[in-house]
């Protein structure tokens, strides 16, 4: 039996335990309140990390709340990443199901899922995405550092008390290419069904509004589908969302 | 043991996310190189990718890691050791440093520099790390002595030097000196740092690491890197490089970061010491041979 090995998932339960066990203690030798000093560095540095990557989540839920959730994810889960810019993700996920079933809170999720997002778009490594002028005939190169969320309220514009949509809205998280800054854009029903449509890669931007009109059960574009598809278009060119066509070998 | 391949002097700084727009904007002479943890850029674009780019315009950039900590149990995942190899590479590392501690066990990281026990196993644990790591990077490691406020292993036949010293010598490894954690610990531990310093193998030093520290009500020192650095590690770091010669020397601060240019203050108060230091060592040295 390894003794290192044992002081280590000690140590790790030690600090990770909503309480620290006695026997854990008495295993590490020593002053006890030395070994919590240690207790209180690890929980400290990941309760203000996780705090940094969600401040409107952990506003929202109040100190409380978000420490018992923080508590909960490190005694169930423990962090698994090296990169501790992780650990914001791991909570989430961690705490998602109850969150979303908050009935005090009923945007709680999405606020937590846009925070998360933001933070490892912010993140995401860049990605060559080659593009030429927009061919509306061909497929469309969409930003690859972007990342999408249905959500049911605008928390990006209110996360205090967003009111609940009529329908989801499809939210695009992004940074511009070789941009440190990060953009969320939000489509509504349609919208989301152009967007997604035009995230094909083998098919050309005019096929997938067809597509679309047929899951709408619409055979032609009405003049007002036209204009505001076009001007949904025209705003991810103009964001970068929407890069370009490939270009042509 | 690996030769060092290229040169890096004087004193750095952290590239710390609070401190690099205006380091990177100004880009002060008296930054002679820059130090940097590569969890910080490993599998990650945007501010921290731009803010690499533009610090290799101008300094030598040193990492320091954070999680490959050399006493884990646990073996390193193969797939984070080609990410550190390839950023290495493309920074052009002379070496690659990481702390003589546990960070993480079965798959559960703690994000903290932990003490390990002063005893043959994990001797035997840190040399079978440190070769992995070497292999899997193809350039020398140094360890990092940390500080520590309890042992795990108490009254054990080893004294923290001479532990440093069996891990040296089994891992046939580098030594990145933290002079503060040397002076925290014999604060708390109540040893003499000079003897400590002494009786190391100079040869094995690539680095030196300055910090402040916090001084707790019941006098415990905590390594907060967060304050200024205090006159009892100003010295140790003079009789320190008096003895190792010129070794690049970082200034970490990593909590309650002040304007640039208080930084700076304590970054030419090193330059003095570190230039001083380094004659000594230099007229010692011909005094040697005149002898």
């Amino acid at each position: 039996m390894s003794e290192l090995g044992d002081i280590q998932r000690a140590f790790a339960r030690m600090c990770f335990d909503r309480a620290p066990a006695d026997a854990d203690l008495d295993r590490l030798h020593g002053e006890r309140e030395r070994w919590l000093i240690y207790r209180s560095m690890v929980r400290s540095r990941l309760f203000a990390m996780m705090r940094s990557g969600l401040p409107k989540t952990a506003a929202l839920l109040g100190d409380e709340r978000f420490e018992a959730a923080v508590a909960d994810y490190l005694e169930a889960h423990t962090p698994r990443t090296r990169f501790i810019r992780e650990v914001v993700h791991e909570l989430v996920t961690h705490a998602l199901p109850e969150w979303e079933r908050d009935p005090a809170l009923p945007h709680l999720g999405d606020l937590a899922r846009w925070e998360d997002t933001k933070w490892r778009v912010g993140a995401m490594e860049e990605r060559e995405a080659p593009a030429e002028e927009l061919d509306f005939e061909r497929p469309a190169v969409i930003n690859p550092v972007l990342e999408t969320l249905e959500v049911t309220h605008r928390v990006d514009k209110d996360h205090l008390a967003p009111p609940t949509l009529d329908e989801p809205h499809l939210m695009l998280v992004y940074r511009k290419p070789g941009g440190s800054r990060l953009f969320t854009y939000v489509l509504n029903d349609v919208g989301a069904r152009l967007f997604r449509a035009w995230c094909a890669p083998d098919r050309s931007c005019a096929d997938g509004v067809r597509a679309v009109l047929e899951g709408l059960g619409r055979d032609k574009p009405t003049p007002r589908f036209l204009e505001g598809m076009a001007s949904v278009l025209a705003d991810l060119v103009a964001q970068r969302v929407v890069l370009g066509s490939p270009p042509r070998l | 043991m690996l030769p060092v391949m290229n040169e890096v002097e004087g004193i750095g700084l952290g590239l710390r996310h609070d401190l690099a727009e205006e380091l990177l904007e100004r880009r002060p002479d008296e930054v002679r190189w820059l130090e940097i943890h590569p969890e910080n850029y490993v599998a990650r674009g945007g501010l921290f990718a731009q803010n690499l780019e533009r610090a290799m315009e101008t300094w030598r950039l040193v990492p320091h890691g954070l999680s490959l900590c050399l006493g884990t149990v646990t073996p390193f995942d193969p797939a984070y050791k080609k990410q550190l190899a390839a950023l290495l590479d493309r920074v052009g590392a002379p070496w690659y440093s990481d702390h003589l501690c546990f960070a993480d066990v079965d798959g559960s990281f703690l994000h903290d520099l932990l003490p390990l026990p002063f005893s043959k196993e994990t001797v035997q644990t840190v040399k079978e790390r440190v070769d992995e790591v070497q292999q899997a990077i193809g350039r020398p490691v140094a360890v990092e002595n940390i500080s520590f406020y309890a042992d795990p292993a108490p009254r054990r036949g080893w004294t923290e030097p001479e532990f440093l010293c069996e891990v040296l010598d089994a891992a046939d490894c580098k030594l990145l000196l933290d002079v503060n954690n040397v002076y925290v610990n014999s604060v708390n531990h109540g040893f003499d740092p000079e003897p400590y310093i002494d009786m190391l193998p100079h040869e094995r030093v690539v680095q030196m690491h300055v910090a402040g520290h916090f001084t707790r009500k019941d006098a415990l020192i905590i390594d907060t890197h967060g304050e200024p650095v205090c006159d009892g590690v100003y010295a140790l770091l003079e009789h320190t490089l008096e003895r190792t010669g010129p070794r690049p020397v970082l200034l970490e601060r990593d909590q309650n970061i002040p304007p640039l240019d208080e930084l700076l203050g304590e970054v030419r108060q090193l330059t003095e010491i570190y230039e001083r230091a380094t004659a000594r060592h230099a007229e010692l040295r011909h005094g040697d041979a005149a002898e």
